[in-house]
């Protein structure tokens, strides 16, 4: 176990010692300062006055009620009529909305959102998809530690070495996500701390409701930014060893990116289109990987859960992770 | 058997359906200088990534100070350090970085055995530069240095002296030379060039075509080789020479650089009489046998040409 630690401990100076891994990190800060202050420009060209608390209408209740009304509706439309495939997915939006307000009515909650920084910082976060672009540096990055010693030929250098091939294997993975998992801490709270020094702290306690495919739960609106990021992560993990098998496997970088830059990119939602027409497309390795956007805007896909769409993914990672040890361990270097 | 460093038994390497190598067997003992000799393609590079746990052994045994490389990979390979092909470090690191990197993986290697495997490869002056600016000869030296960071019982070389020049082969040979002397190493040397080997190793084995044709030490080598010595003579007149000694049964060849014989060593105080007899003058002799000893290389690895 310490030896391995050892191995890790090497990985990450290998790594930290690649100019692009820092120019990476250095890139993400940067746009997210930048990203920021755009909005801060606009909202200042614009004039809104963003220290104002949202004014909560006397009549939010029979508003809501109508709302609700008229999303039941829509749904029941739906859902009977047989000739519109297409027009399903967005049943599991509607009905994310419809949950909301039912609770909403149910436990006398005045606003959709509270007025809280952390609710701004994990909005903000996901239209602005650091999920992706964290697994799009992070594709960068594993296909640099595991395809790159290939064409490097250092790999020579790393496996006639008291180690296992599998425990090299692990180090490198391991240190991957850890970068991943840094990056992920630093947007985190670089996007709080520059959102605070705009907006101040307003809401720091305040609850807001959280979708989960099938109920509603009522968290503090810090944890549900925290539960955001984390499932955020677990998609960078998928497309991280899809990139690592692929590396393993292929030894070339460029393919090893390429190719899971554009699953990333596009295998979601070719998947879906594809989920539309055959229903057992939905359990396609790709299908449901973005599991933020489930809680954020419900599922696309009718049917589908969360934990369903976490349990499938997962399956997949193991199963890609496995590919690419065994191919690794065998093979002729 | 205490000291047998790298034992190789029945191996054998078959890729898709080609066999690569086969049925190579030896045996090297300590504080010995060992040459893997032979042609381009002969299977010298498949053999060594076997022993040093890159490419899978499809059958046969590897030992490496005594571990069995398949069942004991951790054990066989702290004992060795090697350079495959090229010495491929890490060229966005300094040297010293990189050395650091690959001590760490080896328990109890001190930042003073760091300075120390520098100084050895006398590469202090340059220690702290990216790889990236390294000449080759330098990279070969770094490349060395890591391998003898952990102490190893066996150094594993595949044509180290490739891409160096003269001064660099001759600085190579003699450290690996002072590195056996002095600290017991055992190195396991590949090369296409039989006269480097000649220079450097005690004994050599011959591979062709896959197969261990031969191993001998230098001295039997060289013997085989003075059976027939090449001589080079130079006299005032090489026709005349060429046509009494052809007379007598000597196997010549008239060159613009002289009259080339063929003669066995005995028979040379024969030569110079015949000559002397027949009224030639003779004004120099030399015997060149790192070419005779590339005929004994060739002869031994073409085996079809020969019989022609
Ligand atoms: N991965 C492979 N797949 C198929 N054939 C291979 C593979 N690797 C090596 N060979 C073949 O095995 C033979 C031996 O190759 P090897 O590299 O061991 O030769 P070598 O003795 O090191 O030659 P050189 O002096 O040129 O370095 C060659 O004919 C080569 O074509
Ligand atoms: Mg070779």
């Amino acid at each position: 176990m310490k030896s391995f630690l050892t191995l890790i401990s090497i990985e990450n100076s290998k790594m930290w010692k690649r100019t692009s891994t820092k120019v990476m990190f250095f890139i993400m800060i940067f746009l997210v300062l930048a990203a920021s202050c755009l909005l801060r420009y606009y909202q200042y060209y614009k004039n809104v006055d963003v220290h104002a608390t949202p004014s909560v209408s006397a009549t939010w209740k029979a508003e809501v009620q109508q709302e609700a009304q008229g999303l039941k509706a829509q749904i029941k439309q739906i859902e009977n009529g047989k000739d519109n495939e297409s027009q399903r997915s967005v049943l599991g939006s509607l009905k994310k909305s419809l949950a909301e307000d039912e609770y909403r009515l149910a436990n006398n909650i005045a606003e959709a959102k509270p007025n809280s920084i952390w609710t701004k910082v994990s909005d903000f976060s996901q239209s602005g998809s650091y999920g992706a672009l964290i697994a799009l540096l992070l594709i960068i990055a594993c296909a640099a530690s595991v395809a790159g010693e290939f064409s490097e030929g250092t790999i020579k250098m790393a496996i006639s070495r008291p180690y296992y091939r599998r425990e090299i294997l692990s180090a490198k993975l391991i240190v991957s996500l850890l970068y991943g998992l840094e990056l992920l801490v630093t947007v985190f709270v670089v996007q709080s701390a520059i959102f605070a020094a705009f907006y101040g702290l307003p809401g720091i306690g305040a609850k807001e409701m959280m979708w989960t495919t099938g109920k509603i739960v009522y968290i503090p609106a810090v944890l549900k930014a925290l539960c955001l990021y984390g499932l955020d992560f677990l998609t960078v993990i998928f497309y991280t060893v899809l990139a690592f098998t692929l590396s393993a496997i292929t030894r070339s970088r460029s393919i090893a990116t390429g190719f899971s830059l554009f699953m990333l990119l596009l295998g979601s939602s070719l998947a879906q289109m594809a989920a539309v027409f055959f229903t057992w497309a939905k359990y396609f390795p790709f299908t449901m990987t973005g599991f933020s956007s489930v809680v954020t805007k419900g599922v696309v896909l009718e049917g589908t859960t969360l934990p369903m769409a976490l349990l499938v993914s997962g399956i997949y990672t193991v199963v890609i992770a496995a590919l690419g040890y065994v191919v690794f361990q065998k093979r002729d270097i | 058997m205490a000291d047998s460093v790298l034992k190789t038994e029945s191996v054998k390497k078959v890729i898709g359906k080609r066999t690569i190598v086969s049925d190579i067997s030896l045996e090297l003992y300590r504080g010995e200088i060992f040459g893997f000799l032979g042609p381009n393609g002969a299977g010298k590079t498949t053999t060594i990534k076997m022993i040093v746990g890159l490419s899978k052994i499809t059958e046969g045994r590897i030992y490496v100070g005594g571990c069995s490389v398949r069942e004991d990979f951790k054990g066989a390979m702290k004992n060795i350090g090697c350079i495959v092909e090229n010495p491929d470090l890490y060229k966005y690191m300094s040297g010293l970085d990189n050395l650091r990197l690959f001590a760490k993986m080896y328990p109890g290697v001190s930042e003073e055995r760091i300075r120390e495997v520098v100084k050895i490869v006398d590469l202090e002056h340059a220690i702290n530069d990216k790889v990236k600016t390294y000449s080759l000869g330098m990279k070969q030296r770094l490349g060395i240095a890591q391998a003898l960071l952990h102490s190893p019982k066996l150094l594993v070389l595949d044509e180290p002296t490739n891409g160096l020049d003269p001064a660099g082969i001759k600085e190579m040979r003699e450290l690996l030379r002072d590195l056996a002397e002095k600290t017991g190493l055992t190195v396991f040397v590949s090369s296409h060039i039989l006269a480097e080997m000649q220079q450097m190793c005690d004994r050599v084995g011959i591979i062709n075509k896959g197969r261990l044709i031969t191993v001998k030490t230098v001295g039997e080598l060289v013997g085989m080789a003075e059976e027939k010595t090449a001589l080079q003579l130079e006299t005032d007149d090489n026709s005349k020479a060429n046509s009494i000694l052809r007379e007598k049964g000597f196997s010549c060849e008239l060159l613009a650089d002289g009259l080339h014989v063929a003669a066995e060593r005995e028979s040379i105080p024969v030569l110079v009489r015949e000559l002397t007899l027949g009224g030639v003058g003779l004004y120099a002799m030399d015997r060149s046998n790192s070419r005779s000893l590339e005929d004994v290389f060739m002869k031994l690895t073409e085996p079809a040409k020969e019989g022609k």
